[in-house]
């Protein structure tokens, strides 16, 4: 007899085969040195000539609105700063690592559209609350269902008939999944998410996603990452496999001290970016 | 005076209140004129309305796009969105900003 499928099952059977790159843990360790220098960063970098190609775009990209080209990778790091860098770099990592996955299996395209949507919202929203570090909020939005990109991969037919019965149902997908195998995508993105040892506070953001309020250490991370989820399933900008705006969460909304006639403007600053970040992470 | 959103902002009307943004930094005093490079300040700290002297230029003129579209592809729009929205609460003031733009968006599309 077969084991049961559990959160931490799926996650062990993937570890081995989506881990991390090398270069991005010399990267993290090098960042946290406070003796290294932004050449040994540089340097580092350089050992990767794509990932140099996507942060020099990203420092020229809307995402900045740099008045002057930047054009050297010791520049690009000054302009993101050293902090960020490391999250953006695992951002790119994390969309690479998960590439090649075939389009009968999931619509990568789409997966990572509704992603990037729901970090550049979380990113505009954690400029308003003047976060200190805004990469953070962007990469917990990129972040926020890979969960459910480990589910499509490992039982592909499952997650798709669970789809097609919420569609004809009008439930939330991940109530049916809770409901149906006794775990969702949040918690096996959080399992994914320790299992490679980031920070906990983007391990847990993803893992109380639907439930903010409950999240002891990082509630107001977890409310900006459900109010960007639901932002980005309404302005169907890709999809991750949910067919309905989620439900917004009344009292993370009034955590967040946003009034609705900003609605427009976030809107406004997720579409300026949307296509430049599509391009520097999708192509 | 009138309190305006930011894109009905005619240039050259004359700020009635201080623009401050949800902190309260001040952007722009009372009695100032409105220029190009306030409305840019103003996206860019997260003002989303002021208040200015006189009247709102296009009140009642939002959604002009809503009346060049055939009420039938407007009717079929409208389902369309609300079937995503169905298992939200529709009169919350941020679902309803949401649908009023995705209508709004796909109308452009369907005219374009």
């Amino acid at each position: 007899m077969n084991a049961p499928l559990t959160a931490q099952s799926l996650v062990n059977n993937v570890s081995q085969l989506y881990s991390l790159p090398d270069f991005y843990t010399r990267l993290d360790e090098a960042i946290r040195d406070p003796f290294s220098e932004l050449q040994d960063l540089a340097n580092i970098l350089s050992d990767d000539a794509v990932i140099c190609a996507r942060l020099l775009k990203l420092a020229n990209s809307a995402l900045y609105s740099f008045p002057s080209k930047i054009d050297t990778i010791t520049r690009a790091i000054t302009i993101i700063g050293t902090k960020q860098l490391g999250d953006l770099v695992l951002a790119t990592c994390v969309v690479a690592l998960f590439r090649n996955i075939p389009k009968e299996t999931v619509d990568m395209d789409s997966f990572w559209r509704h992603s990037i949507a729901t970090g550049i919202c979380a990113r505009v929203i954690s400029t308003y609350q003047r976060e200190d570090n805004v990469e953070r909020f962007y990469l917990m939005g990129l972040l926020h269902d890979i969960g459910r990109l480990i589910m499509f991969i490992h039982i592909p037919e499952q997650i798709n008939e669970h789809i097609q019965f919420c569609k004809s149902n009008n439930v939330l997908l991940h109530l049916q999944e809770k409901k149906a195998l006794g775990f969702d995508h949040a918690d096996v993105g959080q399992l994914l998410l320790k299992s490679w040892s980031l920070p906990q506070s983007i391990e847990e953001t993803v893992g109380f996603q639907h439930r903010p309020m409950s999240s002891v250490e990082f509630s107001k991370e977890a409310c900006v990452i459900h109010f960007s989820d639901v932002v980005a399933n309404a302005l169907q900008l890709g999809s991750s496999g949910e067919s309905y705006v989620p439900p917004l969460n009344e009292k993370a909304w009034q955590s967040l001290k946003l009034q609705s006639s900003q609605i427009p403007t976030i809107i406004d600053h997720i579409e300026k970016q949307y296509d430049d970040i599509l391009d520097i992470f999708l192509s | 005076m009138t309190t305006i959103k930011l894109k009905h902002i005619e240039l050259g009307a004359i700020l009635s209140d201080d623009a401050k943004d949800v902190n309260g930094r001040m952007l722009l005093s009372a009695g100032s004129e409105i220029q190009e490079k306030h409305l840019k300040i103003f996206k860019t700290w997260g003002v989303t309305e002021v208040s200015i002297i006189g009247d709102d230029p296009l009140e009642g003129e939002v959604d002009i796009e809503l009346f060049n579209v055939d009420p039938k592809v407007l009717e079929q729009i409208e389902q369309d969105i609300d079937q995503s929205f169905i298992l939200t609460n529709k009169e919350h003031p941020v679902n309803r900003e949401l649908r009023e733009y995705m209508v709004i968006k796909k109308v452009k599309e369907h005219l374009s």
